[in-house]
């Protein structure tokens, strides 16, 4: 068995027995470097762990994290629910579509699914219970729009593939805009439709006094992602510091203007954000040591050389980019794939001709089905844990809503103007 | 060359400590054991505490550098400038990171696959679970041990805007490293006895 075929054995039989993400990255890459014929001292480890995470950029994560846990905590989701609720509550599936718009608006001032599945799922979940939906359909409605928010821009998965591919991350961001609204559109198309067969619940229609009270209640929510995207847009800020910017936002709009956020719950935040940072950061630094022992032994030249000798065809080169992203998806988390095997699938991308806001849109829409996909699906397993449901129960109601994702991203990969319009009238090449 | 600290940089650290400090007071309740409660009876949990207090600096000082990166820029640019704020927001971050990810440990809530490990009866459950252990032990402990060894050997080098040794961001590995190493030895203490161990994730609605 040649040397990278006992990685990838190491690296599934430790997965599968429930060792740690991390773990399981660093110990196949210590027996990868280990069987290595040139000898790599071993601490190099360390400092590939050190340096994997020791991007500014990277701090954007924290502080989205930081910004979900306040925005919840300080009244500012349940604000941006009940808006939402003056105007779709009424329709059939009233609660699913109010889902669906919380997160859209969400991802425009958060960067991370993880982060706007915990904040509108800790609300929404139990809300849609009370209202008459099965727990596990309103589960699965959260997985389905929580994946708009790193499509919608600001966007950690964009982030990530700006940097481990040097590209603008303005124009990434501006990419995912249409694209992660049509889904949007989409998932409240099949919520209806959904709704209607199997006659869920509507709220009342509101009387219009109360429409209007309830949008100037939560209008200053809406601030936050102004702040947030127009100082990205503007150049005002880089992405990190649009985050600071919008946690800041949040706080004062949660402490001053609804008054519901304290300093002694702001504190209880901060110790939950460290660790869900803890938590990732570490499988950013075990994957950046995998990339290294990846790259080593040439697997990720090999699988682009397979990629690449599929076709000449770019339509068709993004079929099977799709398909090897939705496996790759469901099995490796979005980081290591992210930082290991965007950057070798690079150099065919830009020969086919292929436009770099395009293909990382692909890439990113399904990373993100991936997270709601088994095995490896942390936004599945997150939602699970939140509405104490089995992943059985789970995928009984998420597989017509993963179609229509499906079905949403080949629009997007048959249709490259979908992706490049935006960016190109806001940000062109010169 | 080194070269000394900025002194604002000193001065913003004590007084995020004390910032600190006071978030954790505000959280006693987690720390301060009341007399008679509990196994352990009264007293104070000075690992939570510590656990705490550092964790608040650590994004404490995450906020405040990138959020004076932008101010000083468009609001001061005339009259200060400092060019600490970036290199500072990324020390800050390697060791916030990685202090969370050693509390993790503690309370055994690293993310893995467990998908299988759901069907597995109780007793192969335990089995599994004692064998992740051991890999984590057999990989972090060689990976601490040459983490140090190569942060040392950077002791010698300083970096650009904080005058620091660089050695300051290759510490975390080792630190975390070693605390992660002995908070598995306790889990698989735990699971021997059979002590349930707590999360500390907070996921209840």
């Amino acid at each position: 068995m040649s040397p990278l075929a006992v990685v990838l054995v190491v690296f599934f039989a430790l997965f599968f027995l429930r060792v740690p993400i991390a773990i399981v990255l660093i110990a196949s890459s210590l027996v990868g470097l280990w069987l290595a014929p040139t000898g790599i001292k071993f601490s190099t480890v360390a400092t590939t762990m050190w340096q994997g995470i020791n991007h500014f950029v990277l701090m954007a994560i924290p502080f989205f994290i930081l910004m979900g846990d306040l925005a919840l905590a300080s009244g500012v989701t349940q604000r941006l629910a009940n808006l939402a609720k003056a105007f779709v509550g009424h329709v059939a599936g009233g609660l699913a579509h109010v889902s669906v718009i919380v997160n859209i608006i969400m991802a425009g001032m958060s960067g991370s699914d993880l982060a706007d599945a915990a904040a509108t799922g800790k609300l929404l979940i139990p809300g849609m219970r009370r209202a008459g939906y099965p727990v596990s359909y309103a589960a699965s409605i959260i997985g389905g729009a929580a994946t708009i928010g790193p499509l919608i821009p600001p966007s950690i998965a964009f982030i990530i593939f700006a940097a481990a591919t040097e590209t603008s991350v303005g124009r990434l961001f501006l990419g995912g805009a249409v694209p992660g609204l049509l889904l949007g559109v989409f998932l409240m198309v099949q919520a209806y439709i959904v709704a209607r067969r199997n006659d869920y619940p509507r709220e009342p229609r509101m009387p219009y006094r109360e429409r209007v009270r309830a949008t100037a209640v939560g209008l200053p929510v809406l601030v936050i992602p102004v702040i947030v995207l127009g100082s990205i847009l503007t150049g005002i800020a880089t992405p990190t510091e649009a985050a600071v910017l919008g946690v800041i936002a949040v706080v004062l709009v949660g402490g001053l203007f609804y008054r519901e956020l304290t300093v002694k719950s702001f504190a209880r935040e901060m110790l939950n954000t460290i660790k869900t940072i803890g938590a990732v950061f570490l499988i950013i630094s075990a994957a950046a040591v995998f990339g290294r022992v990846l790259t080593l032994y040439g697997a990720a030249d090999a699988l682009a050389t397979w990629l690449t000798g599929l076709t000449d065809e770019p339509l068709v080169f993004l079929l099977g980019v799709n398909v090897v992203y939705l496996l790759l998806g469901s099995m490796v988390d979005t980081v290591p794939i992210l930082l290991v095997f965007v950057p070798i699938l690079m150099p065919t991308v830009e020969a086919l001709g292929i436009d770099v806001v395009h293909f990382g849109v692909i890439t990113v829409f399904n990373l993100l089905i991936g997270l709601i996909t088994p095995p490896y699906g942390l936004t599945m397993y997150l939602l699970c844990r939140i509405s104490g449901i089995s992943l059985q129960q789970f995928w009984q109601h998420m597989w017509p809503i993963f179609l229509t994702m499906v079905v949403a991203l080949l629009l997007v990969t048959f249709f490259p103007v979908l992706t490049t319009w935006l960016p190109n009238l806001v940000m062109p090449v010169r | 060359m080194m070269m000394p600290v900025p002194g604002e940089v000193t001065a913003l650290v004590f007084i995020l400590v004390f910032v600190a400090l006071f978030l954790s007071w505000l959280l006693r309740g987690d720390w301060l054991r009341r007399r008679g409660r509990g196994e352990n009876g009264g007293g104070i949990d000075f690992w939570k505490l510590v656990e705490d207090t550092v964790s608040h600096f650590l994004l404490l000082a995450m906020l405040v550098s990138a959020a004076l990166q932008v101010l000083v820029r468009y609001l001061l640019s005339d009259t200060i400038t400092m060019p600490w704020t970036e290199e500072f927001g990324r020390l800050v971050m390697v060791w916030g990171a990685l202090w969370g990810a050693a509390q993790l440990q503690r309370t055994d809530d690293h993310i893995g696959m467990s998908v299988i490990f759901d069907q597995l009866p109780p007793r192969a459950q335990l089995a599994v679970r004692l064998f992740g252990d051991v890999v984590t032990l057999a990989v972090l402990v060689p990976v601490a041990w040459y983490g140090w060894k190569a942060a040392v050997s950077l002791d010698i080098m300083y970096t650009i805007a904080l005058g620091l040794p660089l050695s300051v961001f290759a510490y975390p590995i080792p630190v975390a490293g070693a605390l992660i190493v002995l908070h598995t030895v306790s889990l698989m203490v735990r699971r021997v006895r059979g002590v349930p161990i707590q999360s500390s994730v907070n996921t209840e609605m």
